[in-house]
């Protein structure tokens, strides 16, 4: 499958997932479907924000966890890729 | 100006009270809540006054009951005037103190998270009024109750239930957004932001379920995900277009769901 998310791209949360912060961790549901974001995943959620593109979200990665930025894009790619796939996020307008 | 009531206030308080034979000859406490102390009083503000006791209380001075979901399940309440204002003065008894805070334990909310269904009104009333009370006499015994209630999970449980009522209303906004009824998503809308709002003031410790004090409870909160001017710019609806007001209504809950990513829960 091509992938729909680039370093350009700008992502925003879909607005009918309920989001919850608990010991750390987010919380995430969409309808019935419930998730626990891991660490990073988390980090990156918090980052999307409808505004900023994946490259500086990937910046944000590479900064607090102390990777190379070509390593932090493909990660952060890769993980927006599966929220997408959830239909968790998606591509700002 | 409206004088903000202080502890030097408890004397004179005090009396007037003996004077219209609604203080106990014995009491472990009495405290004065709400605006007026906090400095947000005017002109037709009650002054609110809990006399704490061991025993019940009774006079013929007692007008109403407030009912709660303890034993007793009742809170005499009298209703004099205390200077040159109405006073509304509540009558609880430690046992029942001692029960809320039981209720607001950290035990309870994390075996039953929905333990704020189980706190009513008057007792939510009287716990948010708690935190900012000042003791007119036996300051040991409130100091004490003041930090209960600052360990407590009650400050959880305000904002796991706000936001549990931000999410259904934001579910219906949107729903009723996609049928075409804008008007009905937006009050929707304005329902679920406000709810969003008291949920992230009990995160900051500002407690409240009405919008009755929330601006000013925002200012003294001053959460920075989303700054006092944000945050009335939406109360206020600074940048609704009626020409297109599902942006608005969009961006409203948009922000519902990043409060609900800061408020703890």
């Amino acid at each position: 499958m091509a992938k729909d998310i680039g370093a350009n791209s700008v992502i925003r949360h879909c607005l009918e997932v309920r989001i919850r912060s608990s010991q750390g961790a987010i919380l995430l549901a969409r309808y019935d479907q419930a998730y626990e974001l891991p660490e990073v995943a988390a980090f990156i959620w918090r980052r999307v924000n409808g505004t900023d593109r994946v490259e500086d979200i990937a910046g944000s990665v590479a900064e607090h966890y102390g990777i190379d930025a070509g390593t932090a894009l493909d990660d952060t790619v890769e993980m927006l890729e599966w929220l997408l796939e959830e239909k968790l996020v998606k591509t700002a307008s | 100006m409206v004088q903000t009531i202080t502890t030097e206030d408890g004397p004179r308080l005090l009396g007037q009270l003996r004077e219209q034979g609604l203080l106990p000859d014995r009491y472990r406490c009495v405290y004065a809540a709400g605006s007026l102390v906090r400095g947000w009083g005017n002109e037709t503000s009650d002054l609110d006054l809990y006399v704490v006791t061991d025993e019940p209380f009774t006079s013929d001075g007692v007008v109403d009951h407030h009912p709660v979901a303890l034993a007793p399940d009742r809170i005499p309440v009298a209703v004099p005037a205390l200077d040159d204002r109405r006073g509304d003065v509540e009558y609880w008894q430690t046992d029942q103190y001692e029960q809320l805070m039981e209720k607001i334990s950290w035990e309870a909310y994390r075996s039953e998270r929905d333990v704020g269904a189980t706190v009513s009104q008057f007792e939510r009333d009287c716990l948010v009024k708690l935190g900012h009370a000042i003791a007119l006499d036996g300051a040991g015994w409130l100091t004490e109750r003041q930090r209960l209630l600052r360990e407590s999970a009650f400050g959880r449980t305000i904002a796991a239930h706000s936001l549990d009522l931000a999410d259904t209303f934001a579910e219906d906004a949107l729903g009723q957004l996609g049928s075409g009824d804008a008007e009905s998503a937006l009050l929707t809308a304005k329902l679920a932001f406000g709810y969003a709002a008291d949920a992230l003031l009990a995160h900051h410790g500002e407690f409240g379920t009405t919008a009755k004090w929330r601006s000013r409870k925002y200012r003294a909160a001053a959460p920075k995900v989303l700054p006092f001017d944000g945050y009335w710019a939406i109360e206020t609806m600074r940048d609704y277009d009626p020409a297109d007001p599902g942006r608005w209504i969009e961006d409203v809950i948009g922000w519902v769901r990043r409060i609900s990513m800061e408020a703890e829960v």
